[in-house]
């Protein structure tokens, strides 16, 4: 085919609209070492071994449309994540779940999900804050004493630079969430989105760097995200509200 | 006997995984990964399992070793069998290899996380010379001596095959058996000999290593290099290569697979986690090639060409992308537009797959106006790059190598490329081949000078006005590698090789022309590998222990450090890289046979030193030998 004929037939396409899904995923155990792109290709695959009418986009490199709600760090486990993926039509919520848990690899799991209306907005620019959940031995009273700071001064790094960055007013909420022997359980709610987001590592960088949290305590620390909110704190909301 | 305790499980934290490159190389639970749930179970409740337990290994980083065709073969026809379970082991990148020693962790399977010392066999794939100290990495890391003659009766059977072992001489004594050629039938009757050793320790006469390895001495196509022994003659020349155990084979024969229908295929192949170099799902075409250029290894080691049907790769095509959910089907083969039934083919797999925005990937296409053509169909709108090996810059070493391409074939295919809107051409060379001179060498920047010419012509008469091309030359030295016709050819020198690279470089110059060329002391050693012998063992040994791996990785490579450690032993450079070989020289593969006889390749070298070109297998039997396997193109 002639190149300005191939052009054309695209042209001609009919315009087709998208079904947005909205679902709540989780992962745990070895595939949490994967990073943001490597799950967003997985996820890509899942969905074409499940047979989904992925809507793909036009153009020279048609690829599916899918839409983190907030990216997840190499080594993060979450519980409560969400993803917008576009269809072409419409299938049954519980057909999807029950075919992307089959296909999808062991750790991934996919628990609820419901179609948003079109048109509802990006699913990032939703995201307020997060909660995460973090276990490691003793953590409770170095993050006490740290959020008894009026500033934490980190070094991070940003576009290839290390550079100062102030995360005290990132941190919202710092609880105790059980205590079994040794390791200590927190839940900590901290900003998140595209302006301004906390990472935990950074949190744990802190303890270590200005209360003298163990360094290996620090890296073994097990991180597990628990939930996406939008709004503004206390106020928040999670985002699974939104399509239920 | 060996135990299998269960409780072995090699356990990183998460303060490990997250302290190295890319972790994701170490976790395993992909999808399409085997454990066989039966196996685990034996494992933790009596802590041994009856199963023979087989590491499937790779030398190189996960990225590398998941992209490689013949370890998602092998490791579907070893979980096929009963009573067998395959897992996966590559070698940790230097972060987590430094990570491992500091700790004292043991190299463990990315299935159960086992060490590999747990393993009833350790079977390597070679596919590069270079990699010849990973092996030696990942059996240290094991804890797993390096010898075959020192490691006991409790300790794996080290077993390799893939294209390096038809010379495998400097590292062969490190394995108790070689598998040479194919291994999809003969690792099936391998596992069988494993299944009964294994029992018989359950029995009160447990079978001894040395009788496990007689009898699989018997299948054809192993190779067993204890059964060996080189003398050398004063010169440093091998003076025999003899049997030392009685009833072993003069010269050991190669194993190839006659029925490609009914052969093991991995339509459910594991899907990594992580992108990796070749992130595609893959099909093959055929084995073998006909053309014989005469510097190709895998031109003369994989022959005979066999075929497989169309129906076998439609249905294989659409089972692998539904099973996978890759985007895109590699299709393999040494010489792709040299399948009979290519157009045959794309035409029941191109529109299905488009429809699911599935693309094929034609890799070793000849340009011609029909593959042209293939590569709208398949590549959609998208002018990648086109690619040429003419391998020599003038026609008249292209005919002493039997490459089968000239001057106007390239340039009237770019001529319609250029018109269908294709602007980079790369294109690939060799330096130092054969009877080369400088006018060889000057012959590649001319072609390319004329290419550029075409392009600029072409845009003015289709008025494709302010474009201009993009072409790369890249140059890769000429390694006179074992059993092609050029086995006995001189390597030319680095310095010499220098030279051609600044006076091809300086006659390259413009604004539209890259040039590119491979490190030339890599090709170097990789020529001192590939043509060496048994002597080598303990120069890879002193460089291993000097911290001397990952060779085939440009920022690990230590040339000098190489080139010490070899003068520490005696020897030289020049005598297993550069030196011509004598066709009376006993060379250090002759105990192996790959079915193309010694005498065809001499009679390939005399035509090449006439300038006489010799024309692919299809067109009639050269007589090379391969037709006594009585299959494929020979037996049509």
């Amino acid at each position: 085919m002639l190149e300005n004929e191939r052009q054309l037939a695209m042209t001609m396409k009919p315009h087709r609209v998208a079904h947005i899904l909205r679902a709540k995923f989780a992962r745990t155990g070895g595939i949490v070492y994967i990073g943001h792109l490597d799950l967003m290709r997985t996820f890509e695959r899942v969905c074409r071994r499940a047979g989904f009418p992925l809507l793909y986009s036009q153009g020279y490199n048609p690829r599916p449309n899918m839409v983190f709600a907030l990216p997840l760090g190499v080594g993060v486990a979450t519980t409560s994540d969400y993803v917008d993926i576009s269809l072409e039509e419409r299938i049954e919520i519980d057909e999807f779940i029950t075919r992307f848990n089959l296909f999808c690899p062991e750790g991934l799991h996919i628990s609820e999900g419901g179609y948003v209306p079109s048109g509802s907005g990006s699913l990032m620019a939703e995201v307020s804050a997060a909660t995460y959940l973090i276990s490691a031995p003793h953590i409770y009273s170095y993050a006490e004493s740290l959020l008894k700071r009026s500033s934490v001064l980190v070094m991070k790094r940003s576009k290839g630079k290390m550079k100062q960055a102030e995360i005290r007013d990132l941190i919202l909420n710092l609880e105790q969430e059980k205590l079994v022997s040794e390791v200590d359980t927190i839940h900590i709610t901290v900003l998140a989105g595209s302006s301004r987001n906390l990472r935990p590592d950074l949190f744990l960088e802190a303890m270590a760097e200005l209360e003298g949290y163990p360094s290996e305590d620090k890296d073994n620390a097990m991180v597990t995200r628990t939930g996406l909110f939008r709004g503004e704190f206390p106020n928040l909301e999670p985002l699974s509200k939104s399509y239920s | 006997m060996k135990e299998n305790n269960a409780d072995h499980r090699v356990e990183l934290s998460r303060g490990d995984l997250l302290a190295v490159e890319n972790p994701a190389r170490y976790v395993g639970g992909e999808w399409g990964e085997v454990i066989k749930p039966e196996m685990q179970q034996q494992l933790q409740a009596e802590g041994f399992t009856s199963y023979v337990r087989f590491a499937l290994c790779f030398p190189d980083i996960y990225e590398i070793a998941m992209s490689n065709l013949a370890m998602k073969i092998l490791y579907k026809v070893l979980n096929d069998l009963d009573g067998v379970a395959c897992e996966r082991a590559f070698s940790p990148w230097k972060d987590m290899d430094r990570l491992m020693r500091d700790k004292s962790l043991s190299l463990f399977s990315l299935e159960t996380k086992s060490p590999l010392r747990d393993f009833d066999v350790l079977g390597f794939s070679l596919q590069y010379e270079m990699c010849f100290t990973n092996v030696l990495q990942m059996l240290d890391l094991s804890g797993i001596p390096f010898l075959a003659s020192e490691r006991s009766e409790s300790d794996p059977i080290i077993i390799a095959g893939g294209p390096v072992v038809y010379n495998a001489e400097p590292i062969a004594e490190v394995f108790d058996l070689v598998f040479l050629g194919e291994g999809e039938e003969v690792l099936v009757e391998f596992m069988d000999l494993m299944k009964a050793y294994k029992a018989s320790f359950q029995s009160t006469e447990p079978m001894s290593k040395a009788f496990l390895i007689r009898e699989a001495s018997k299948l054809k196509g192993v190779y067993v290099p204890s059964y060996y022994k080189f003398d050398y003659n004063e010169n440093g020349t091998i003076k025999s290569i003899d049997t030392c155990v009685e009833g072993a084979p003069k010269s050991i024969q190669k194993r190839i697979i006659s029925d490609m229908d009914g052969v093991t295929f991995p339509t459910k192949p594991v899907v990594p986690h992580t992108k990796i170099v070749h992130d595609r799902a893959y099909l093959e075409l055929f084995r073998g090639c006909s053309r014989g250029c005469r510097f190709c290894q895998a031109g003369f080691v994989y022959r005979p060409v066999r075929e497989k049907s169309v129906d076998t790769l439609c249905g294989q095509g659409f089972e692998v992308e539904a099973a996978t959910g890759y985007d895109e089907i590699g299709v393999l083969s040494l010489s792709t537009s040299d399948y009979s039934a290519l157009p045959d083919f794309l035409d029941n797999m191109v529109s299905p797959f488009e429809e699911r925005h599935t693309s094929l990937s034609l890799p070793s296409l000849r340009l011609d106006s029909f593959s042209l053509e293939l590569m709208e169909k398949v590549s959609g709108t998208r002018k990648t790059g086109l690619t040429f090996a003419p391998e020599a810059g003038t026609q008249r070493l292209r005919d002493v190598v039997n490459k089968g391409i000239t001057e106007e074939d390239i340039l009237s295919s770019l001529e319609l490329a250029f018109a269908g809107g294709w602007q980079r051409v790369k294109l690939y060379f060799m330096l130092g081949l054969p009877t080369e001179t400088m006018e060889d060498v000057l012959g590649i920047a001319q072609l390319a000078r004329r290419i550029e010419k075409l392009f600029f012509e072409v845009a003015n008469r289709e008025g494709l006005k302010r474009r201009r091309p993009d072409i790369v030359v890249s140059t890769s030295m000429f390694i006179p590698k074992p059993f092609t016709p050029f086995q006995w050819e001189a390597q030319d020198s680095i310095e010499s090789l220098r030279e051609k690279q600044r006076v091809l470089a300086e006659a390259l110059k413009s604004r539209n022309i890259k040039y590119s060329w491979h490190d030339l002391k890599t090709s170097a050693w990789e020529a001192v590998l590939a043509r060496g012998d048994r002597r080598l063992l303990k120069v890879l040994i002193d460089g291993y222990r000097q911290g001397l791996f990952f060779d085939a990785w440009d920022d690990c490579f230590r040339f000098e450090d190489w080139m010490s450690i070899l003068e520490s032993h005696g020897l030289s450079l020049h005598f297993f890289g550069p030196r011509p070989r004598d066709i009376d020289e006993v060379l250090p593969w002759d105990h192996i046979d790959i079915g193309v006889r010694k005498d065809y390749l001499l009679r390939e070298r005399e035509m090449a030193y006439r300038g006489k070109t010799t024309a692919p297998c299809h067109g009639g039997c050269k007589a090379c030998g391969a037709s006594e396997y009585n299959v494929g193109v020979c037996h049509a």
